[in-house]
């Protein structure tokens, strides 16, 4: 238990660079986190397993905050507390400074034009992320016909109607409480 | 001008209350909270005006997580440094709080079978979520076949090659730089 709790401590720097840096390429819409942090702690840091993502993704979602409080329940997840809070602190920290020094300058907000061209060209790129990691989660994630049916539903119900996605998940979930095999 | 030196300083406890209480009741994400901020800072309280609080809100979207970014904004402009800190405190605190606390029964009753079958069936709405997010996102803009073309080198990029994210962005940001230098440089036929 003391070992455990030693190890889970070295972890903190290391937490706290990485979310550092996936906090620096976290721009052009919240959602961008999720396939930067799915290569990051599933992929290369075995941190996460694919569903331990999915689930985290659903949490996060269940709250006002934005998807990037992902973190923390990964940083929960490696290191408890504190490691949920380094984690948040990180990746919130490079977009907050920049957020900080441009709201100072208001006047550059006006040169802001040649910024938004360049982003506006890294969009289709951004949304092609984006389906690269839906269809990576998809892949452990949408594992039967029922599975497909639920993934069709919820996204006409987020496009279409806009429903709330807490809601949705919560709904989904007692669904899935409910359809479960008496085995 | 005059107006804004007619204004009395807004106290830090009044942003925290602010922003504690839409961190709190904004269940809905991004859009949501964008019109909530707008209610109780610019509506109800006049604490900023309607056109700097757009402004805001711009540069916020084209950074990244904007609610957060807005919550920066609107502080920074009452209180600077510090009113900015207070606000993006004060409206994550709330689901920083809730996350950790469903992060512990999530690892302690993970392995339940009842939240088990619960969680899976979750699985296919996170996906939703995402390309949901994809779709909101490309909608607009997504049109011309250049546009359609960079979308699918990086879904072969990202999804089957595991090219590293990062360079991928970085590509894309200097391929997007030339070639607005490249239409200025006094190309006629500048296609959108």
């Amino acid at each position: 238990m003391k070992a455990a709790r030693w190890l889970s401590a070295i972890m903190l720097p290391s937490l706290a660079w990485t979310f550092l840096k996936i906090g620096v390429v976290f721009f052009g819409g919240g959602f961008v986190v999720i396939p930067v942090m799915h290569r990051e702690l599933v992929t290369n840091m075995h941190l996460l397993t694919d569903r331990q993502f999915v689930d985290g993704t659903a949490i996060s979602q269940l709250t006002p905050g934005p998807v990037a409080v992902l973190a923390t329940f990964a940083g929960y997840k490696v290191s408890g507390i504190l490691g949920a809070l380094v984690a948040t602190i990180a990746i919130f920290l490079p977009g907050s400074l920049l957020m900080i020094f441009l709201s100072k300058s208001y006047a550059i907000l006006r040169e802001l034009d040649a910024a938004r061209k360049v982003l506006n060209t890294l969009i289709p790129v951004v949304v092609g992320l984006l389906l690269a990691s839906a269809w990576t989660i998809g892949r452990t994630a949408v594992t039967d016909w029922y599975g497909v049916v639920v993934f069709l539903v919820a996204l006409i119900a987020l496009v279409r109607f806009k429903v709330n996605p807490a809601l949705l998940i919560i709904a989904f979930a007692v669904l899935g409480l409910l359809l479960q095999s008496p085995a | 001008m005059e107006q804004e030196e007619a204004r009395k300083p807004v106290s830090l406890l009044d942003i925290a209350r602010v922003f504690l209480l839409i961190g709190t009741t904004g269940f809905g994400g991004g859009v949501a909270i964008i019109a909530l901020i707008q209610d109780y800072c610019v509506v109800r309280r006049r604490w900023l005006e309607l056109d700097e609080f757009s402004h805001g809100v711009a540069f916020g979207q084209i950074l990244g997580p904007f609610a957060v970014n807005a919550s920066i904004f609107v502080g920074y402009r009452l209180r600077g440094l510090e009113g900015a800190l207070v606000a993006a405190t004060s409206f994550l605190a709330p689901s920083v709080i809730l996350v950790m606390i469903l992060t512990s029964l999530y690892l302690r009753y993970q392995r339940v079978p009842s939240l088990q079958s619960a969680l899976s069936a979750i699985g296919p709405v996170v996906v939703a979520l995402i390309v949901a997010a994809a779709w909101q996102m490309g909608r607009n803009r997504i049109k011309s076949a250049e546009s359609v073309l960079l979308m699918l080198i990086s879904v072969a990029l990202v999804a089957f090659l595991r090219f590293p994210i990062i360079y991928i962005l970085l590509a894309a940001a200097a391929y997007a730089i030339l070639r607005i230098r490249f239409a200025r440089g006094g190309s006629t036929n500048e296609g959108r």
